[in-house]
């Protein structure tokens, strides 16, 4: 069947050859399949999935295999299809800073490719080395520095995807900003379910200057846990927080010898990184914090060999505790941070009940748990004695208002603890989700979802047409859920808008009701210390800065339009954000929770509250950008960060878009950090620069020095520079406005395309995002964008009868689009 | 990991087996560093699914036969082992599978002839003169000889010298500051005997009185990473009743011998011989190792700047750890730039007999490092065992690129006398 696609040594069919494809990093489950084939371009990944589909075969993709979910488990029906010749770098982009590679890479291999220009590529799951950019999107690895960086979904850009049923389909793009649903962060973390990645553009950051590593040894694992909780509550935002416990200490030194403290019950590991001037301030406020929590001992890393053997110990611990025990199985749920203490000592609890050894190490800054269940698969029952704790662990965890995974994904392993963290609609919407794009179940069956269901989750036939609808201009404020949903399943067609401040996003050809967000307003929830808050859709964004303020917090990605009433759903749905973008991210990298209502009136929850999760389809992303089109957003949880004390903005006029362009390189991968960097063309730069007094003025120094002067402004006339653009005051009034999704190398060509235009433009988020101002019609302009392939989403300016330019909607979005809204209630996409 | 083997059928190297399977959890740290599995990218030729296969067989789920050519593909380089975070002892396992397989195994008759040529005269000078002699003599008329043999013609050097003799004690130059014995090796006196001549030279300025005794034989490194435990043991334990005992220490100049005779508690473990086995082994030392701890007496200086690239033979670097010192060592002779080769970790393609019985890999991974090194823009190739030097000198003669590549005894040795 495959025979014509791969030449003999590349279709393994023999026992010896399938046998070491049994299984993947958690040897409990393992099963031989039909056959491997070994693809070397993406044209035979793409022809071998075609046939799959005609012949109903299932298959499982496959990279290295170290999946501790048995994320990569083969079918005994199906095939396997190893992606690890498709392991080509095929572009590092340092002006754009991005890499497209295949996704056989190694994780390590991108930062080594990026390396030579100061870049690197941030998230770093422990078998770095051997995980492959595949996996790491399959099941949005995370890593020890994902509490400041992200996980990978915060650091991918675009993908090509082939699809279940071999169509393909190219999500997001090679910009930091995308136009749409955000269906790349649908995709990563799906396990596997929406079909393979062939091609993948990621984001590089640019290399810290300087970091520094501590290790505190503590008597126990309460003391540890603690001062966690002391550093966070000191503003402190480290790269890394890493608890290890006596058990996993011990497995480590033997394996690596990183002289962790000798006798200490837990070790925690806290590394700051980022530039010389904040490592150093930061530095000095931490090791006051560490010296008032009573470690026994308190070690810093002298130099980067010594850095390197405390990671190594780290990143290796799992594996070495295979010395300690002939058999473990290692869980991966997340309670909130807060909680860590009370967890931790339930784990204790419960494995003493069951008799058995637990090893902990664990990302503390996130609340990740790993506790590694020792056992002798050789004694009877042992192993089955090992889950059913593992299953009370998780348990534990959704408990506590946690996830069951924070990383390593559902796969087998976690399926049934699936549906006890989401309710039976969410499950609905999950399979209807897999069955829509995925109709025979095909890619990767099996995993996150059960497939024992035989009948297909396909949506309701629609209503019939004879309904008498309410008028179709009404205009509705619902005040509750119950009242949104009946709204919603009473009208036939509805456009959905919070404050209104962005109009020309929620204009429609199609005659409407309008169904208004902004009565389910209010901060639900918040908590400082987890960094996280739970509000309801329809919320200004001023009344959330205003909550988030008095904690000394902030919404890291620069929200627009505040002043001007601008609500939380309309920032997320819309996912607009200002020049603040560029450091930490856009909304779709601080959504982590969202309740919702589809287009068939269901109530629907993604996501969870803590920072940290890989359970189920990551439909908080989905929702960024979908301007109304999938469901309407009734509350939304948001990670946030510390705000920096104090900035400085630094106004660099290089006089031509060259030098302007060269400089924005410069800086863009130079070690400093900005937080933002926008441009006037043609050679106007404003640089922001952010942090704690002192280090602030070092940095800004530093810049100064690396672009060759500019002016410093500070305070009212600093902030007054972003406020301009945050709330587009250069856009005179009755003008339209549009943004656009961009890469640094793109301005010249679009700049000369708008020569004469009279429109107006502002570059924003380091070349990343143009924001374009016209006035009156925007034919020409719309026309001229086209021409260079590049989208625009309008913001401002009359509705005319199709606002959106002429945007091609990937087979992908429009099988999402079909899931959520199947009777077409919400605007098309 | 689990597994299911019934570890009396194979008695105490079955127990041993078994608890390195066991070891494993499968976690794959070790893919990476693995060169089969670099220029393969297939799970069964990679250590994981080697140890997997392995249990299969043990576990006789699966005939020995079809796991062979995977087992057979594996250099024995033991990159894996330093990458391995659960501490399997991967040279352990491979070497008691490959005991148990050669009694289980029939290869066909060209295969055995081949390996009783290679096993019948490597371990011994004397013989390997003469059939590399022949070799060379073979050479117009190789194309009637079976296709097995030409890999091994191929790495025969221009000049082939007769083992000479050595003398039976050195001096120290001055004070002395140690008394060792000194293995002399097999292949390297036929394929190139100035190593030997340089490594005496270095340990004598460096103040270190030297026993060559008469009847030392081979050190059974080839015989027990080919899973020949009966060879192994006798040559073995001629090496273990002729070495004196009061000496500080065993030196030897070749990485696998060295790796070899630390082996020595592992092929004796359980019988008679085994505590003497443990003492000798830790007496053994690569000469880098042994000068590195002993402080080396500073070399002049290189004529000119001299940019040295150090290769890491697999049984120095990863078999026995030895890293640090030959670099020290090398580092001390001012005018010597020393270079890191690039991917420094993977194997050259060398590994014993391995450039002669798989020369398909190994010639891809010799090319594979001989681009790396010409990357360095060194001007010459430093490394620590002679199969190494070996390949890497065709390698590079291949890309036409003439760099001198020598042992890095050969080095200090030309340092010392102004040579450099």
């Amino acid at each position: 069947m495959f025979g014509p696609i791969y030449p003999d040594d590349r279709l393994l069919r023999a026992p010896q050859q399938l046998a070491a494809y049994e299984c993947d990093a958690l040897t409990s489950f393992r099963s031989r399949p039909l056959a491997v084939v070994l693809p070397v371009d993406e044209a035979e990944v793409i022809e071998t999935v075609r046939v799959c589909h005609q012949q109903r075969i299932p298959f499982v993709a496959r990279g290295s295999g170290t999946s501790l979910s048995g994320g990569s488990l083969p079918l005994e029906d199906g095939i396997v299809i190893a992606l690890n010749r498709l392991n080509r770098i095929l572009e590092i982009n340092p002006r754009n800073r991005i890499a497209r590679v295949q996704p056989g890479v190694f994780n390590l291999k991108v930062t080594a490719a990026a390396s030579p220009y100061g870049l690197y590529y941030a998230p770093d799951p422990s078998s770095q080395q051997v995980c492959t950019i595949g996996g790491n999107i399959a099941f949005n690895s995370g890593g020890a520095h994902c509490l400041k960086h992200g996980m990978t979904s915060n650091h991918v850009l675009g993908l090509k995807v082939v699809l279940p049923d071999g169509e393909i389909a190219e999500l997001g793009g090679p910009s930091l900003e995308g136009s749409g649903p955000d269906v790349t962060g649908l995709f990563v973390g799906s396990e596997g379910l929406f079909g393979i990645a062939l091609e993948i553009t990621l984001r590089l950051l640019p290399k810290p200057q300087a970091y520094r590593t501590v290790m505190a040894a503590y008597p126990n694992l309460g003391q540890a846990g603690d001062t966690v909780a002391r550093v966070i509550a000191a503003g402190l935002l480290p790269g890394a927080m890493e608890i290890m416990d006596r058990l996993a200490i011990k497995a480590a030194e033997a394996a690596v010898g990183a002289s962790y403290p000798a006798g200490a019950g837990a070790v925690l590991i806290v590394e700051l990184d980022g530039d010389q001037a904040d490592v150093d301030s930061e530095f000095e406020l931490l090791r006051d914090v560490i010296a008032d929590s009573r470690p026994f001992e308190f070690k810093i890393a002298a130099d980067a060999d010594e850095r390197a053997r405390i990671w190594k110990g780290r990143k290796g611990a799992f594996s070495s505790v295979g010395r300690l025990s002939p058999d473990y199985v290692v869980q991966d749920g997340v309670v909130p941070r807060g909680r860590l203490g009370e967890a931790l000592s339930e784990i204790e609890r419960l494995s003493s009940a069951a008799k058995l050894n637990v090893a902990n190490v664990f990302h503390a800054g996130d609340g990740n748990l790993h506790p590694l269940i020792l056992f002798d698969g050789t004694e009877p029952g042992a192993l089955e004695k090992a889950e059913e704790l593992a299953g009370r662990i998780l348990e534990m965890c959704i408990r506590m208002g946690g996830s069951i995974t924070g990383e390593h994904g559902v796969g087998v392993e976690k399926r049934e603890f699936l549906p006890r963290m989401f309710t039976e609609a969410d499950m609905t919407v999950f399979r209807r989700l897999r069955d829509t794009i995925d109709p025979d179940r095909l890619a990767n069956r099996g995993k996150m979802l059960s497939c024992e269901e035989a009948v297909r989750s396909v949506a309701p036939a629609p209503p019939p047409d004879d309904i008498s609808w309410s008028r179709m201009d009404a205009t509705f404020t619902p005040e509750e859920i119950r009242e949104l949903r009946e709204c919603v399943l009473e009208q036939r067609v509805l456009r959905i808008c919070g404050a209104g401040t962005k109009p020309a996003l929620t204009a429609s050809s199609r005659e409407a009701a309008i169904l208004q967000t902004r009565k389910l307003c209010g901060m639900i929830d918040y908590e400082p210390t987890e960094f996280v808050f739970t509000a309801s859709a329809g919320t200004p964004l001023s009344e959330i800065e205003k909550h988030l303020d008095r904690e000394g917090q902030f919404l890291p990605f620069d929200p627009v339009l505040v002043a001007r009433g601008s609500t939380l759903g309309g920032a997320v749905a819309s996912g607009m954000a200002g020049p603040g973008r560029l450091r930490y991210g856009g909304p779709r990298d601080f959504v982590i929770g969202v309740k919702l209502v589809t287009g068939l009136g269901e109530v629907v929850s993604g996501g969870g509250r803590v920072v940290k999760n890989a359970a189920g389809f990551d439909l908080p992303k989905l929702m960024v950008g979908s301007c109304g089109t999938l469901g309407v957003l009734v509350e939304l949880t948001l990670k946030v960060f510390p705000r920096p004390q104090e900035f400085r903005t630094l106004i660099v006029d290089c006089r031509s878009l060259e030098a302007a362009l060269n400089t924005l390189h410069t800086a863009g991968c130079s070690p400093i950090t900005f937080e933002a960097i926008d441009l006037k063309p043609p050679g106007f730069l404003m640089l922001r620069l952010g942090g704690r007094p002192g280090a602030v003025e070092t940095r800004t120094a530093a810049a100064r020095q690396l672009l060759g002067g500019g002016e410093v402004l500070s305070e009212a006339d600093e902030s007054a520079v972003w406020k301009e653009a945050t709330e587009f005051e250069w856009v005179p009034d009755g003008w339209s406005l549009w943004k656009v999704p961009l890469s640094p190398t793109l301005i010249p060509e679009l700049e000369t395309a708008l020569e004469g235009s009279g429109c107006r433009r502002r570059y924003s988020v380091g070349g990343n995002l143009g924001w374009l101002a016209a006035d009156g019609g925007t034919t020409d302009l719309l026309e001229t964008l086209s021409a260079l392939s590049l989208n625009a989403v309008p913001l401002f300016g009359a509705p005319g009868p199709d606002p959106a330019a002429p945007r091609r909607v990937s087979q992908f979005s429009a099988r999402i689009k079909r899931a959520l809204d199947p009777h077409g209630r919400f605007p098309e996409i | 990991m689990q597994h299911r083997i019934s570890v009396e059928k194979y008695g105490s190297p079955g127990q041993a087996m078994a608890e390195q399977i066991q070891a494993c959890v499968h976690c794959g740290f070790c893919l990476p560093t693995c060169p089969t599995y670099e220029v393969l990218g297939e799970e069964m030729d990679s250590p994981r699914g080697r140890i997997f296969l392995m249990k299969e067989v043990l576990e006789e789920g699966l005939p020995l036969h079809d796991a062979l050519t995977h087992i057979d593909r594996c250099l024995g380089c033991l990159a894996c082992v330093p990458a391995c975070p659960s501490g399997v002892q991967y040279g352990e396992l491979l070497s008691l599978f490959r005991n148990v397989s050669e009694t289980g195994r029939r290869r066909p008759p060209v295969d055995r002839l081949f390996r009783l040529v290679t096993q019948r005269t490597l371990p011994f000078p004397g013989r390997f003169y003469i059939a590399a002699k022949l070799g060379k003599l073979g050479a117009p008329v190789r194309s009637i000889l079976p296709r097995i043999f030409s890999p091994m013609l191929e790495l025969l050097p221009s000049k082939i010298s007769r083992p000479k003799a050595l003398p039976k004690l050195i001096r120290a130059e001055g004070e002395c500051r140690a008394r060792v014995a000194f293995l002399k090796g097999c292949v390297q006196t036929v394929l190139d005997p100035e190593i030997n001549a340089a490594t005496l030279r270095v340990l004598s300025r460096n103040g270190v009185e030297i026993v060559i005794v008469a009847d030392q034989g081979c050190c059974g490194a080839l015989a027990i990473h080919t899973g020949d435990l009966d060879q192994a043991r006798s040559l073995a334990r001629r090496n273990l009743e002729s070495f004196p005992r009061d000496v500080d220490a065993i030196i030897t100049n070749a990485a696998g011998c060295g790796s070899g005779m630390k082996e020595y508690p592992l092929i004796f473990r359980g019988l008679p011989e085994e505590e003497r086995a443990r003492e000798f082994a830790g007496k053994v030392r690569d000469v880098t190792e042994f000068l590195y701890e002993l402080g080396l007496v500073s070399p002049q200086a290189a004529s000119r700047s001299l940019r040295l690239a150090y290769h890491d033979a697999c049984h120095l670097a990863n078999a026995q750890g030895v890293r640090t010192a030959p670099r020290e060592l090398l580092k001390a002779i001012p005018n010597v730039e020393l270079l890191e080769v690039p991917d420094g970790e993977f194997c050259c393609g060398s590994a014993g007999t391995y450039n002669i019985e798989q020369p398909e890999i190994a010639t891809v991974l010799g090319k594979q490092k001989a681009r790396r090194i010409l990357d360095t823009g060194a001007d010459a190739v430093a490394a620590g065992n002679i199969g190494c030097l070996v390949q890497i000198r065709k390698a590079l003669d291949k890309n036409g690129k003439r760099i001198s590549v020598h042992h890095t005894m050969e080095f200090l040795d030309r340092a010392y006398s102004g040579r450099l």
